[in-house]
């Protein structure tokens, strides 16, 4: 009977399938591929129940077993009508009308005659069916229906230019042709030549269709060859090495009934979550994504490398020359937003070409999108650009493009990097996809630098190497909205022991009376910290603009660390959202070692910030996050300082710890922001005789009462 | 300033790297030089008994540590951190994503 839990297993999985949100924008091809996986489901657990009760109900198991034949077919039909028109959702009325009339004479034939089953009875495993005079003709007849919509498929997949739709009906194809064989073989052929014992997962024929088509539906991007020739390698060595030999122990205490299914499958599953993620890490170490992931990190590593110092022109010839050897591209080009808002070629060509005007559509649409490595094969056949397909493909063949990368700040497109097509004359594919979003947070800092500082007039007045690379991270940290309202002052520092670092303040205006907030530091030093702190900074307004939720926007700033900055980033910091209008100010603490809040009516400075989960280290981040929220009367305000101040040591070796800033907050009471700031510097330079060793960011808020902010 | 030092011995299948002085961002380099020449190859230890501070930048090199370790299904465990060593990894809020033995003794087989 355990064979029976597999074909239930595997109708739930066609029901998860068929209910799934993910295939909208298809119309008519995904209600035909809904009702077909049902349909599938449905004759799965049809024949599972049938099989089961043909021991002591041989009545209901005949009318189960004749609506499992009818299901199959009518499966099969439904299958042939996707391959009618998909992947264009036409709507085709007669022939819906005919094909329903279809399913209709079968199941009056199947079902409710007994031209197609007479009886069954089963034994234990001995399983003996009574064929009806009709049999072999409906089972023909029903495989030839799904050979048909093989045939169709792979008869309409040849002439289509769009590799990636020729691609999918190909899988479509090949899917639907892998279930007929199966299920003629096992509900068909050896039942007729006496061996019945596996009757029951003949129930999985129609989870193999279902399964290409939903991964055809999802699938926008083209194969690449080597990576699916090394992800069959991995499975096969699970396989071998880890499933085979669980497989067979199985099967031997089944045969010497040992045990009972129930324990069998609770064993598989608790070998699988003992050992599954062993298997699979030495699978993919050997054979998989591992090697891949290798070279991803050398492309980022000679991005990284890139000598910002030597001038536009000369870094953007080695970017196009690393992009050449990677992805085989034929030519490489670089737009960047002009001062008008447009978009102009800065590569290749010493002079700047407009591309695209600030109005047109084209910029609209782009910066309208939620994606920033946009394929053509994407665009072509993924329903999530069905609203701009028409308008994208116009700029991508304006530009003669096939893959793009929107380097973006917020709303503003800051660059765009344009592949053209590879030179193998191949697309592509799901493994480029995945190196460019490896890649995009160094594209994004030569973004940048091609935008703010590499003007040829700067390079004779700015100091080369770091004094270039500081120029970036200086307009980055200017670039804030600063908080000015009558009832706060506020003030910041963000200073960097070499020149550079990772210290990061970023101020963003939501409203008149309401602000965000984000003070911390990117863990590392030097070059590589204030890259990480550029990017993550225009990762955060990006963010800010397409979150609204507080804790999700800290989760997924958290989930960009780990997945598009070096390893062993982390970010300790806090996020803020002060909202005057309310006299509150909300915060998530990510770390950071002190906020101070002085209180006006008890005259004391309250350490408030809790305890801090930083940013990088997990990657699920949300079931840790809490916001909090605290009042802000008039005469009180706040001092948040990262580490650097409080850990400073002296020559002795004392740290200046929070007692030391606590008095000079307390001393400050009546000061300013700015003079609270200035006086904790100067307090900490005394002390280590001026010789601060790491980066300091501190942010300072007093809260005047609420006033009106006039216009 | 004081200088870091970095010993490096064998214990059956692990590398262990035994760090005496401060972690900061005047020495990580040294450190992150050696961590990330085994994290990842090899099982790999590294001994904070004798670490006199410990800033981010410390943080950051075990961290990335880890992690290399953790791609590759390698071991990889901080023995005997000191108190201010113990403090800077408490400091992260997830003291478990690194995993601590008490001695080299008791690194697993």
């Amino acid at each position: 009977m355990g064979l029976t839990l597999f074909t239930y297993l595997a109708a739930a999985i066609m029901i998860f399938m068929a209910l799934q949100k993910k295939h909208r924008g298809r119309g008519p091809d995904t209600r035909t591929f809904r009702l077909a996986a049902l349909l599938s489901a449905a004759y799965a657990i049809c024949l599972a129940t049938g099989y089961f009760m043909a021991e002591s109900y041989q009545d209901t198991a005949v009318t189960l077993l004749r609506w499992a034949a009818a299901l199959a077919v009518a499966s099969y039909i439904a299958f042939f009508r996707l391959s009618l028109t998909y992947p264009y959702a036409k709507r085709v009325i007669p022939v819906d009308i005919a094909l329903v009339a279809l399913v209709g004479t079968v199941i009056w034939r199947i079902v409710f005659t007994s031209s197609y089953l007479e009886q069954v009875r089963r034994t234990g495993l001995e399983y003996i069916r009574l064929e009806g005079p009709e049999y072999s003709l409906f089972s023909i007849a029903g495989a030839a229906i799904g050979m048909l919509a093989v045939i169709v498929f792979f008869a309409r997949a040849i002439p289509l230019k769009s590799r990636v739709y020729r691609q999918q009906l190909f899988v479509i194809s090949t899917s639907i042709l892998g279930s007929i064989v199966y299920g003629f073989i096992i509900a068909i052929y050896l039942p007729q030549h006496g061996f019945n014992t596996i009757y029951p997962i003949g129930g999985l024929s129609g989870l193999i269709a279902v399964l290409g088509v939903n991964y055809a539906f999802s699938s926008t991007r083209l194969f690449h060859t080597p990576t699916v020739i090394k992800t069959v390698a991995s499975r096969l060595a699970i396989l071998v090495l880890f499933a085979a030999p669980l497989g067979f122990l199985l099967g031997v205490l089944m045969l010497f009934r040992l045990s009972m299914p129930l324990v069998v499958l609770a064993v598989s599953a608790a070998s699988f979550l003992l050992f599954g993620r062993w298997a699979d890490t030495f699978a993919q170490g050997r054979f998989g994504s591992a090697r891949d992931e290798e070279a991803r990190e050398e492309i980022e590593a000679s991005i990284a490398h890139l000598d910002l110092s030597t001038g536009r022109e000369d870094v953007l010839g080695k970017l196009a020359g690393i992009m050449a050897d990677e992805f085989g591209s034929s030519w490489f080009s670089v737009l960047s937003e002009d001062d008008a808002g447009g978009l102009s070629r800065v590569y290749p060509g010493k002079e700047e070409v407009v591309v695209a005007m600030p109005d047109s559509p084209a910029i609209a649409t782009i910066t309208s999108l939620e994606r920033s490595i946009i394929l053509k094969t994407d665009v072509v056949a993924d329903p999530e650009f069905a609203l701009h397909k028409t308008t994208l493909l116009e700029f991508i063949e304006s530009v003669s493009a096939e893959a793009i990368i929107l380097a973006r700040e917020g709303r503003r497109i800051v660059g765009v990097f344009l592949f053209g097509p590879k030179r193998s004359g191949a697309d592509y594919d799901a493994l480029d996809y995945k190196t460019f979003q490896a890649i995009y947070g160094k594209l994004f800092v030569v973004a940048y630098y091609v935008r703010h500082v590499a003007r040829e007039e700067l390079l004779d007045t700015v100091e080369k190497e770091i004094g270039l690379a500081d120029q970036i991270v200086r307009s980055m940290q200017e670039s804030i909205d600063p908080i000015i309202h009558p009832s706060v002052d506020a003030s910041f520092i963000c200073r960097s022991t070499r020149q550079l670092g990772g210290d990061l303040f970023d101020s963003v205006r939501i409203s008149d009376d309401r602000w965000f907030f984000v003070v911390g530091d990117v863990s590392g030093k030097g070059l590589n910290a204030s890259m990480s702190m550029v990017i993550l900074k225009s990762m955060i307004r990006t963010l800010l603009r397409e979150e609204k939720d507080f804790i999700k926007l800290v989760s997924r700033t958290n989930t960009f660390i780990k997945d598009h900055l070096p390893r062993g980033t982390f970010f300790a910091g806090v996020f803020g959202f002060v909202a005057l209008d309310k006299g509150s100010v909300y915060f998530l603490n990510c770390g950071i070692p002190a906020i101070f809040f002085r209180s006006s009516g008890l005259d004391t400075i309250v350490e408030v910030q809790g305890d801090g989960k930083m940013l990088g280290f997990v990657r699920d981040l949300e079931p840790f996050l809490k916001t909090r929220k605290l009042a802000l009367p008039p005469g009180s305000g706040l001092v948040i300082s990262t580490d650097g101040i409080i850990e400073a040591e002296n020559i002795r070796g004392e740290r200046y710890g929070k007692e030391k800033l606590v008095r000079i907050i307390a001393e400050n009471k009546g000061a300013g922001a700015q003079e609270i700031v200035d006086a904790v510097l100067k307090s900490a330079n005394a002390f280590t005789d001026n010789k601060l060793e790491d980066d300091i960011t501190m942010f300072a808020i007093n809260f005047h009462g609420r006033k009106e902010k006039k216009s | 300033m004081t200088g870091i030092s970095i010993e490096n011995t064998e214990r059956g299948k692990y590398v262990v790297l035994t760090v005496n002085g401060p972690i900061n961002s005047y020495t990580f380099n040294e450190l992150q030089e050696k961590a990330m020449k085994y994290a990842g190859k090899t099982d790999l230890a590294i001994d904070l008994a004798g670490v006199s501070s410990m800033t981010s930048a410390g943080i950051g090199v075990i961290l990335a540590a880890i992690e290399d370790a953790e791609a590759a299904g390698k071991r990889i465990f901080v023995v005997s951190p000191s108190e201010v060593a113990r403090l800077a990894i408490e400091s992260t809020g997830f003291a478990e994503r690194f995993p601590t033995v008490a001695s080299v003794k008791e690194l697993p087989a």
